[in-house]
């Protein structure tokens, strides 16, 4: 199980979807390799075993396109739960937590 | 004789593995320049590489098609103009009708009677500096643009103040002092999208001050409205002279409300639909070559409605079952997001895109949707009303 603490390893403001967005430095893309890249087949997804603990305290910012980018991601694999339980959060805002359930679910809604 | 006959030779053999080489030089260039236009589409399908290279295409001829050869034309603004009074969005609308697509060799504005431009305003002149420089890039001939002073001197030194001034290249006359630097996110060239956090950070420090939305309101603002609109301008914006995309925000004490506008010169909500990978199922709805701006600027602020390369497009529909986006990440989602972080936060939120408008106001209500006869703003607009506290 990895800890990470995204403000201080990654960046404090978390906006840009992808390379062509923004100034396309810290992109969800980046993200979602640097940190989920185990996670990227079915087979990983089989148990509900915590994989990752992310630490949102230096954290100053969280855009819809990010989340839906680095964790809506994973609904091509599980549902918002598993998501949740795979990847924890901590010391998360209520905006932030509020802003990657509605990308969850909408990554999971057809 | 003889020495005479070798050297020749040897000058047709040189003369000869010259153009060889030169010849070896230009294939090899040929093959970079080649790779080089590859290693970009690098990765991607062929629906997106078709879409990439079909947008590019439709820029090429959007922005050369401009020609400028009527007489001087003069138009007058008087009192305010500006979408920060719900009066004045018709004047607005019909100003800016009048002007976006002029096609003189000189447009002169006559200020005299102006007595305030609001910040939608001279984000719509910014518009059209914008315009003229992107459609006269490779022309000898430019149109000259050109406005008068007012005689009201709050509204030349507020032009000055807010940086239109410099943005346009005019020289300030006598300007009053005494505006406050706090209250404003000044429009400027904006050569670096790494300018982006700089800019979103000004903004969030003004609501800071003059709003009385608390730390997770404010959070929400950055999250839901900031950041999807500056990605959206940043990733529509066409760059020239500069990125293709501006900003100017300013608190209004005295109305008690905070104007923000985020703007970009990109070729329109409706020709990045048409021109993307939704485009059949936004053609079927909307036919290119009607007056359907505003229809298709609501169609999308739908969940999922892209004109993004890599936009989703929904998978057949099976027998039992209907047609349904893929699951995972989508593109599509920003305006929604941009809609309802707004109408959470009590903003009023207009979007100008072309020919198009829409408007919502602080509770989230349709307020105007509608097209115009010709385009009321060269690229996209996106104009935030934030309620402030009266100074």
């Amino acid at each position: 199980m990895k800890n990470v603490n995204v403000g201080k390893e990654f960046y404090h403001r978390l906006a840009n979807r992808d390379k062509r967005q923004g100034d396309g430095r810290h992109n969800a893309e980046e993200f979602r390799l640097r940190y989920f890249k185990e996670l990227d087949n079915k087979e990983a997804w089989l148990d509900d075993s915590v994989f990752v603990i992310l630490d949102f305290a230096d954290v100053k910012v969280v855009g819809p396109s990010f989340a839906n980018e680095a964790f809506a991601y994973f609904t091509i694999y599980a549902t918002p739960e598993q998501i949740k339980k795979k990847i924890l959060f901590e010391n998360i805002s209520v905006i932030d937590t509020a802003i990657i359930d509605t990308e969850l679910k909408a990554g999971y809604d057809r | 004789m003889k020495k005479q006959k070798t050297e020749y030779t040897l000058y047709l053999k040189n003369k000869q593995l010259r153009k060889q080489k030169a010849e070896k030089i230009k294939v090899a260039k040929f093959k970079r320049k080649k790779n080089k236009e590859k290693s970009k589409l690098h990765g991607l399908s062929s629906v997106i590489m078709k879409c990439h290279l079909d947008r590019a295409k439709f820029r090429r001829k959007f922005y050369s098609s401009r020609t400028y050869k009527d007489p001087k034309k003069v138009v007058c603004i008087e009192g305010d103009l500006g979408l920060e009074s719900k009066k004045g969005i018709d004047e607005f609308l019909n100003k800016s009708l009048e002007i976006v697509d002029f096609t003189n060799r000189e447009l002169i504005f006559n200020l005299k009677k102006c007595t305030r431009m609001w910040p939608s305003a001279l984000t719509l002149l910014c518009s059209l500096k914008q315009w003229v420089e992107l459609s006269t890039r490779k022309r000898k001939f430019k149109p000259r643009l050109a406005s008068t002073n007012s005689l009201c001197n709050e509204v030349n030194s507020y032009l000055h103040h807010s940086g239109f001034y410099d943005y346009v290249g005019r020289d300030a006359d006598d300007c009053l002092e005494g505006y406050n630097n706090d209250e404003i996110v000044k429009i400027r060239r904006e050569k670096k999208t790494s300018n982006i956090e700089e800019r979103e950070v000004e903004i969030i420090d003004i609501l800071s001050r003059y709003t009385k939305y608390n730390k997770d309101e404010i959070r929400l603002f950055y999250a839901t409205v900031l950041i999807e609109s500056f990605l959206n301008v940043s990733e529509h914006g066409v760059s020239g002279y500069d990125n293709g995309w501006w900003v100017l925000a300013q608190y209004h004490p005295t109305t008690g409300l905070i104007s923000i506008n985020i703007a970009d010169n990109g070729i329109g909500i409706k020709n990045s639909l048409i021109t993307g990978p939704q485009r059949n199922v936004v053609l079927k709805q909307f036919p290119k070559n009607e007056f359907n701006d505003g229809q298709v600027i609501k169609y999308a602020t739908d969940i999922k409605v892209s004109g993004a390369l890599k936009a989703s497009l929904k998978e057949k529909a099976g027998l039992f079952s209907s047609a349904k986006y893929p699951l995972g990440s989508n593109r599509g989602n920003g305006l929604d997001r941009i809609k309802s972080g707004c109408k959470q936060l009590g903003i009023e939120f207009t979007l100008l895109s072309h020919y198009g408008y829409l408007f919502y106001d602080a509770l989230g209500n349709e307020l105007k949707c509608g097209t115009m006869k010709n385009r009321i703003f060269a690229g996209t607009l996106y104009h935030f009303n934030v309620p402030a506290l009266k100074g």
